[in-house]
């Protein structure tokens, strides 16, 4: 398994008109797949395109496979991060738009994990012709709970997660020891990272678990105009079942699906059912 | 204890039920979706859970924190699905009581023969007095970070500029406003020196920096010329700055970088050069005074020089004066005596002539006799001034008739000279108190010049006029006369008007002088009048009544 561990340079701005080339090494862009049909993955909060791994095998026959990272996760070009742009959905929707532009993608249909149900979502709005049909993994328009909506999160619920994740993203020790020695940018350390697998630059995962957390897209949910799939787990934590049920009431042509599973992350716990759920849909 | 007591130990049949609930560490096993089947009395100790409370009714997720449950869901279970095992997390667990255990949390996932998950196995480690470690060790590096970040702010506010070079490669690590402003469009921060410089590389200041960061010796630099460029692509300006460089050591005193602190002052220094060229000017200026001053005082010591050889010249003249006066005094005298002689045998000798009748002889012996008057005249005129100038004239004051003694004096002239015609007005037989011989000498020198001085056959007007308080007495010739310039200089010693009519014309020039000199020593007055070519009139006035007796 390919890791990096790259140090984080902030305020590195990307507003320029970027070509087409770059953009696909921008967001390491991986197309699969001989269909006609363009199949595009979108990974969530925590991860990259490598979360896939478990059911793009599944699509590639019939489909034009397309793979890519957000910037600041996976093998993305971590100097494209901006601080200000990433600083809303709206960033990671337009990384969205881009990789539809690079490649000239028309109907597609998209299939996006948690935090990316909300970023196509409004790319989908900015850009209907670019999409078909929209999949949603465990979506959820606002964690936190509100006045007649249950989110699932107080906000000292969501504070304890950053906390925790500050002294604990990538593991206790290649954590703390930075944290505390203040040397994160020593190389060696990337080489005995504890645990690897969609290991993201920690100052990157930090904003974008705020971003994620602290987003409310309810008022989007109206505007979108094509057509999708709520696919819900029947126990999970971070989008419990009433956040689909409301995803599914206030998104125009929406379909519920529950799947049998425990956890955010079907597509990883329960491929087969994942996949199958996906299939009955398109 | 020998080998063979190890051996004896360890041939005791363990009980692994034992080990592991009695391990000193937590063990816990649930399925995929977290549901708990089993966990060991350690763990159960430290939760306050019974096994029948836990095993079978709680899923793993339940003992974890909210924000630990989203870390869980969507970390621990993606991670484990893909790699199989998740080290090291630090987690906290939620006691029966509601307490929190802070454990670092290791698993493995038991995968069935086509990878499917089957359960997970989690070993936890109390890491309470760890985490306590942890918790202030990250307090104390927060409380560090804003003592960095207040030291910063205060770096960025000092009012000078202000820069920090890390490193043998001196990399700008902070660069305040103001050390910013010295190179305004240059970027600097997290750039070696000699790249984002790289113009100090061939100067003094790259040398003295390196000595600084090798010895640890602070540098104080005054207005120290350094050639910098303000903007990457701007001209290298002179420009002068007051700084200091100072060693920045780490924890073991070993120099790890630079601090420096610099104020520009090249506008002092061109402000104050120019004053200083003002000031140059001003210098060259004085020198050049000087200079004159001392060509001045060159001229002056020239000068001094001169006046010195003057004043030597005069003593030598005055000198030789006074040796040719002795001169013509003794010479006076030795020649007077012989005179003398000569008169008395002339007297002798006409008294033996008188009954001849030779008028030869008779004619003879009268021009000898008028010859030895006239050298005894100029004998005394010589020995006059002699006397006159050793101060050994006296005057004899007597009572005398001066009508009487014009008279006498006009007689004695037309003894040597009948050339002319002599025409007086007296003065009522005024008396006069005064050196008798003396004023007569007097008159007969104005008589004599006025012959001397005037084509014969023409008049010669003596005048006695006689005033309240003074007598005064002129004689008046209708002769060459004399320049008004050349009229005062004739009272001088020696003074003889030099000209083509008077060329030709006998004397020494002494007799004027001598006159006005007799006249002085009287308290009276002598001048002259004169019109060129028609003639002079010259004037002596005497005290009367009040003359000393």
């Amino acid at each position: 398994m390919v890791f990096y561990y790259v140090y984080f340079h902030p305020a590195h701005s990307c507003n320029q008109l970027t070509p087409m080339k770059s953009i696909l090494e921008r967001n390491n862009v991986n197309v699969l797949g001989d269909g006609e049909q363009v199949m595009l993955f979108a990974h969530g909060f925590g991860c990259d395109q490598r979360s896939w791994q478990f059911i793009v095998n599944a699509f590639t026959a019939d489909y034009k496979v397309v793979l890519f990272d957000y910037v600041g996760s996976g093998e993305s070009d971590l100097s494209a991060y901006s601080s200000i742009k990433y600083d809303s959905l709206d960033g990671y929707a337009q990384d969205l738009l881009d990789v539809c532009e690079a490649l000239s993608l028309n109907q597609v249909i998209f299939v996006g994990h948690s935090v990316s149900a909300m970023i196509g979502v409004l790319a989908a709005i900015q850009k209907p012709e670019y999409f078909k049909k929209l999949i949603f993994i465990g979506p959820s328009p606002r964690y936190l709970n509100d006045e007649n909506y249950t989110g699932g999160f107080d906000r000292k619920d969501l504070e304890s997660l950053f906390e925790f994740m500050d002294s604990n993203y990538l593991g206790w020790s290649n954590t703390m020891a930075p944290a505390i020695m203040g040397n994160p940018d020593r190389p060696e350390l990337g080489d005995f990272l504890t645990n690897s697998f969609c290991a993201t630059d920690p100052e990157v995962a930090r904003q974008f678990a705020r971003v994620t957390f602290f987003s409310d897209n309810r008022a989007d949910l109206g505007k979108l105009q094509v057509e999708s799939l709520t696919l819900q787990c029947t126990d999970d934590v971070i989008a419990p079942q009433a956040v689909g049920e409301f995803v599914q009431l206030h998104l125009p042509q929406n379909k519920l699906v529950l799947l049998e599973a425990t956890g955010h992350c079907p597509h990883i716990s329960e491929p087969e059912k994942t996949i199958q759920a996906i299939r009955d849909f398109i | 204890m020998g080998e063979e007591n190890n051996n004896k130990l360890l041939s005791v049949p363990m009980d692994p039920e034992r080990l592991y609930h009695q391990a000193p560490c937590g063990y816990i096993t649930f399925l995929p979706d977290g549901a708990i089947i089993k966990a060991n009395e350690t763990l159960l100790n430290w939760l306050g859970y019974t096994a029948g409370e836990l095993v079978g009714r709680m899923k793993f997720g339940s003992l974890l924190s909210k924000g630990g449950q989203i870390h869980y869901e969507m970390f621990f279970r993606p991670m484990l699905n893909v790699s199989g095992s998740v080290k090291e997390l630090s987690y906290e667990l939620q006691t029966k009581s509601g307490t929190v255990i802070h454990v670092l949390f290791g698993a493995v996932a038991i995968k069935d023969e086509q990878g499917g998950l089957l359960a997970v196995n989690a070993i936890l480690t109390d890491n309470r007095d760890r985490k306590r470690y942890e918790q202030d060790l990250l307090q104390a590096r927060k409380r560090a970070e804003v003592e960095k970040q207040r030291l910063t702010h205060f770096f960025m506010q000092i009012p000078a500029g202000v820069c920090v070079l890390d490193g043998p490669d001196l990399v700008f690590e902070l660069v305040n406003p103001l050390y910013q402003q010295l190179f305004p469009g240059r970027a600097l921060l997290h750039k070696p020196l000699l790249d984002a410089v790289p113009e100090v590389r061939n100067q003094p200041i790259w040398n003295i920096l390196m000595d600084v960061y090798r010895t640890g010796q602070t540098f104080a630099g005054n207005e120290l010329l350094i050639p910098l460029r303000r903007t990457e692509e701007g001209p290298i300006e002179n420009r002068y700055f007051n700084f200091i460089y100072q060693a920045r050591t780490n924890e073991f005193d070993a120099v790890d970088g630079l601090l420096v602190f610099v104020i520009e002052v090249t506008a002092t220094v061109l402000a104050r050069g120019e004053i200083e060229e003002g000031y140059r000017e001003q210098q060259a200026l004085n020198e050049e005074l000087a200079a004159t001053n001392e060509e001045l005082n060159a001229t002056n010591e020239e000068l001094s020089e001169t006046q010195r050889s003057l004043q030597q010249m005069i003593a030598n003249f005055e000198a030789s004066e006074r040796q040719k006066d002795g001169f013509i005094g003794m010479a006076s005298h030795e020649l007077k005596t012989p005179l003398t002689s000569l008169n008395a045998i002339l007297q002798v000798a006409s008294l033996k002539l008188k009954g001849t009748a030779d008028p030869f002889l008779n004619n003879a012996m009268a021009k000898a006799g008028i010859q030895v008057k006239r050298m005894t005249a100029m004998i005394n005129g010589f020995l006059d001034i002699t006397r006159l100038e050793s101060g050994k004239m006296q005057i004899d004051h007597k009572k005398f008739n001066l009508d009487e003694l014009i008279k006498e004096m006009i007689e004695e002239t037309q003894l040597t000279t009948r050339s002319h015609i002599f025409q007086v007005t007296t003065c009522d037989q005024a008396t006069v108190s005064a050196d008798r011989d003396k004023i007569g000498s007097v008159i007969t020198n104005f008589l004599s010049n006025a012959v001397k001085y005037s084509a014969a056959g023409t008049n010669v007007i003596v005048n006695c006029f006689l005033k309240s308080n003074e007598v005064e007495v002129s004689v008046q010739d209708e002769g060459i006369g004399a320049k008004p310039e050349d009229l005062q200089k004739l009272f001088d010693r020696y003074y003889r008007v030099e000209s083509a009519d008077t060329r030709n014309i006998a004397g020494f020039g002494i007799g004027l002088y001598v006159s006005s000199e007799i006249i002085r020593q009287h308290d009276g007055r002598i001048w002259a009048e004169s019109e060129l070519g028609k003639g002079s009139t010259f004037y002596f006035s005497l005290p009367v009544g009040n003359a000393p007796n």
